[in-house]
């Protein structure tokens, strides 16, 4: 398995990648909310497509390419889905907000002008308990403008 | 979406900026690390042991079989309490319980182990006698005298009335008397954090990381139960996932650090979602009766309001919520007549505690549906009522009578709903609804305190400290509990002392370095630490001077001459102003009912489309006024305004935490329904000015009065819509299919 670009092991198959990210390569971003896919706090991307950590096991994605909320920014700043949000006020307690940025970083890969029904069916698994979810939406809106 | 932004006032910089949140830059790259992401060196796990009954007595805890298990390293009971009794306002709780069961879910036992799953094991291998009893599960049934005592005093925590007039005679000559009943619901939190924290005890003192939005309280219960001085407890608050009001109490802080203590290790609990939404805090479901006079002219002659509050098994903050509802039973009108009776009832059912709005959303929804009665009944528009009968500045608090002071914008807040095309076109926009769906509008108003009103003692205070080179460091609270408050600290302060944003440090959530500030809570975090922000920057100001400095000033001196004389470091205390203008209220009657000198005011306009044939109901639009003095931040307040309505719309349609008998049938996230991306309608917030002269700026809190509107709007335009009248909330497809059915019969 990669993760964020890096090769790693694992030992027990039967973890839950999100205890393996968390516990094991200690990459926090990816929060329980419920350890039960009802959240999207544990999103990360598995060859690109958006998954709930919390309903994966390691042994079964063992050759996947893992890219976690803290594998997305360049060396050169925050990644354009991250800025947005900062400038866009799409954040308040933040504990949502790892998978929030996961999900949209998956969406615009898919489409970069995505409408609005596509953002809410893009984001109707991460639960947001804060913003209300409009200025989530203002914030991908602006990505493309 | 449109905000008006406020224009800052010209001599500042940063107020009245929408500045980015602090530390939003860590948030989103997941680097910021929470209480429950942290790990220290030789870290044990905890588990909670908790009941699984309502209502009994635990007669045999058998403990000896969890303390052979392999990785466990202490297991606690109550006799490892040293004083076992826990409560912010009424201690009646025990920290683990000893004897009687009061509530499912209840704490009886601790597990540390080297490992998550070592303490699970543990956990499951305490084995618990339990006498069951019959769980006390309607309040109005615990309130009867056949009704088994929870506690000693029996089961009334507290009755609360007061009269202002003569209600009966208003009702007797009114033209209209609309008289309901209405029921509110169990609301949880839902915060994304479920929560947790760490506890480490090292040379007799403590160090609690924790979640909380009132960590002074935690650091006395803490020291209460272990029977220690408090200054050997130290609470680190943030950075928190979300509170609303849930995490401000409980035995949580308690439990790490009796496992630290006893094994000398730090040790980490990480609540799961399934034991929050078992046993945290809950809004208080309402019963309220309430009668409502108006007079031919519509104007509000007389109001009634009998309510009963379910406080669940522990007082908890129900007092403080009762009160504060009391004095909002009457919502942003002027009345000559009204009287309010409070009972706050122990039960077995969730634990009420504080939760956003703290009681008012409950008087909200049966005032504001009983004035659209009226109005239907007298043949008027609800918004013209509203507007005959809304508070002005000057005019006695309908309830207490005390004078509404100069900063309360209810009447403009109302008219820049009125005035919004939602409203004014709402007939058009009704005629356009096509196939099932009928469209309605509704408007709602509420206002509510900043702070936690007078007589309460209410306080806040800042440390500054100004370096060698200048450089500024401000420890303030009340801490960020999910708003990052310091963002608003800082703004204040660098207007204060006019200096760039981004050179002033603010530290909150920390008891250690914060001085006591109270709680995150009760809509007083901006008004009351900024209040206390601002006043630590005057004083160095002052002191500036008087080392003789003049403008502009040279801050690489400044920090040398103050520190050079010992006055570099500045503690101040700002203690909230109480009401001065009595009015009509009685001195004695202050400290009793606690008035609010200062309020906010929030109305809202609703459109909503009612599925004639299902009863489903979709929210289109919300656009949301709100008087909120001064916007420090006006990109915050239309966060606060949009995260508040979509807990008002889980509120008014689908949220219901449900019990049976005392046990929670609504266990998890999938059962337990919030609002999500596909739920938002349109939002709007508009910012109402006006600045209030005891707030920093003149700022006043508003996070909680902008959710108090949402659910009687949204009824208000389903019975446009249908006709209905919903008297209990939510509103949910069977609900309002229900109430349609029987317009039929
Ligand atoms: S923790 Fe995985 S979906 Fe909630
Ligand atoms: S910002 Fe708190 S849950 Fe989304």
């Amino acid at each position: 398995m990669n993760v964020n670009g890096q090769k790693v092991s694992f030992h027990s198959p039967a973890q839950r990648l999100l205890d393996y990210l968390r516990d094991s390569l200690e990459l926090t971003g990816a929060k329980e909310g419920c350890g039960m896919g009802e959240c999207g706090a544990c999103t990360v991307l598995v060859d690109g497509e958006p998954v709930c950590s919390c309903l994966v096991l390691v042994g079964q994605i063992s050759n996947a390419d893992v890219v976690t909320v803290e594998g997305l920014a360049g060396a050169d700043g925050l990644h354009p889905v991250q800025q947005a949000i900062v400038d866009c006020h799409a954040s308040q307690c933040g504990f949502c907000t790892p998978g929030v940025v996961v999900s949209t970083t998956a969406l615009l890969a898919r489409r970069p002008q995505p409408d609005e029904t596509e953002v809410r069916e893009a984001l109707v698994g991460n639960l947001c308990r804060c913003t209300g979810y409009q200025a989530i939406f203002r914030a991908i809106t602006s990505l493309g403008e | 979406m449109t905000t008006e932004s406020v224009e800052a006032p010209a001599r500042t910089r940063y107020v009245g900026r929408s500045v980015p949140t602090r530390d939003a830059d860590v948030v989103v790259t997941g680097e910021l690390e929470y209480l429950t992401d942290m790990t220290l060196p030789n870290m044990l796990h905890g588990k909670i042991v908790r009941t699984n009954v309502p209502h009994g007595r635990l007669l045999e805890l058998e403990t000896e079989a969890a303390r052979r298990v392999p990785g466990v390293v202490a297991v606690l009971t109550a006799a490892d309490v040293p004083n076992n009794i826990l409560g912010a306002i009424v201690p009646d709780q025990p920290v683990l319980v000893d004897g009687l069961i009061r509530q499912f879910g209840d704490a009886v036992a601790l597990v540390a182990g080297t490992t998550v799953a070592a303490a699970e094991a543990g956990a499951a291998a305490i084995q618990m006698k339990v006498e069951t009893m019959p769980a006390v599960s309607d309040p109005r049934e615990a309130l009867r005298a056949s009704a088994p005592s929870l506690h000693d005093g029996g089961n009334l925590l507290l009755e609360l009335t007061h009269e202002r007039g003569d209600v009966d005679q208003a009702l007797a000559g009114a033209a209209v008397v609309v008289d309901r009943t209405f029921l509110t619901q169990v609301q949880e939190h839902v915060c994304l954090e479920p929560g947790g924290g760490v506890g480490q005890y090292k040379n007799g003192q403590f160090t609690i990381w924790a979640g909380t939005q009132l960590p002074g309280n935690s650091q006395s219960e803490v020291a209460r139960a272990l029977m220690i001085d408090p200054e050997d407890v130290r609470i680190i608050s943030t950075p928190i996932g979300g509170s609303f009001g849930s995490k401000a109490e409980g035995p949580f802080p308690i439990f790490l650090a009796l496992l630290a203590k006893a094994t000398d290790r730090p040790v980490r609990i990480v609540l799961t979602r399934e034991e929050v939404m078992a046993v945290g805090v809950k809004r208080h479901p309402f019963r309220v009766h309430t009668r409502l006079g108006l007079d031919r002219d519509g104007r509000i002659v007389g109001l009634d309001t009998d309510a009963i509050v379910d406080a669940g098994p522990y007082a908890g903050f129900s007092p403080a919520v009762l009160s504060i509802a009391a004095e909002a039973s009457t919502g942003p009108y002027s009345m000559p007549n009204a009287r309010f009776r409070g009972r706050a009832a122990y039960t077995n059912n969730s634990n009420g505690g504080a939760f956003r709005g703290y009681g008012v959303p409950q008087m909200a929804f049966p005032l504001e549906s009983s004035i659209l009665e009226a109005a239907e009944r007298l043949e008027m528009d609800a918004a013209e009522i509203k507007r005959r009968n809304i508070l002005h500045p000057g005019d006695p608090h309908a309830l207490y009578g005390h004078t509404i002071g100069p900063s309360f914008r209810g009447a403009e807040t109302l008219d820049a709903v009125i005035d919004h095309p939602w409203w004014r076109d709402r007939a058009a926009w009704k005629e356009q609804a096509t196939g099932p769906w009928e469209r309605g509008t509704g408007i709602a108003a509420a206002l509510k305190g900043c702070g936690y009103g007078s007589a309460k003692g209410d306080r806040a205070g800042a440390r500054l400290q100004i370096s060698i080179d200048g450089s500024i460091t401000i420890w303030a609270g009340p801490n960020h509990s999910g708003q990052f408050i310091e963002t608003a600290y800082a703004q204040v302060a660098a207007d204060a002392l006019r200096r760039p944003y981004d050179e002033i440090l603010v530290v909150v959530g920390d008891t250690e370095l914060v001085p006591e500030s109270g709680s995150c809570a009760a809509s007083r975090s901006l008004y009351m630490g900024g209040g206390a922000v601002l006043k630590a920057c005057e004083e160095l100001i002052s002191r500036i001077r008087a080392v003789g400095l003049a403008d502009p000033i040279d801050w690489n001196e400044a920090g040398e001459r103050l520190g050079a004389k010992g006055l570099a470091l500045v503690e101040v205390y700002h203690d909230a102003p109480d009401v001065t203008e009595l009015g009509e209220m009685h001195p004695d009657d202050v400290p009793r009912l606690h008035p609010h000198r200062v309020y906010s005011s929030a109305v809202h306009v609703a459109r909503v489309e009612v599925n004639r044939f299902t009863g489903q109901v979709e929210v289109r639009g919300i656009a949301c006024a709100v008087d909120c003095g001064i916007a420090v931040n006006p990109a915050g307040v239309v966060g606060q305004t949009e995260g508040a309505i979509l807990q008002g719309i889980g509120l008014a349609l689908m949220e219901d935490f449900k019990l049976e008998a005392g046990v929670p049938q609504t266990t998890s996230l999938e059962t337990y329904l919030i609002p999500t991306a596909g739920d938002v309608p349109e939002l709007e917030t508009i910012i109402v000015e006006g600045g209030e002269e005891t707030g920093p700026f003149g700022a006043k809190g508003i996070a909680e009065v902008v959710l108090v509107p949402t659910a009687p709007a949204i009824t208000a335009a389903i019975r446009d819509a249908v006709g209905v009248v919903v008297d209990r909330l939510p509103a949910t497809p069977e609900t309002v299919y229900r109430l349609m059915e029987g317009l039929k019969s």
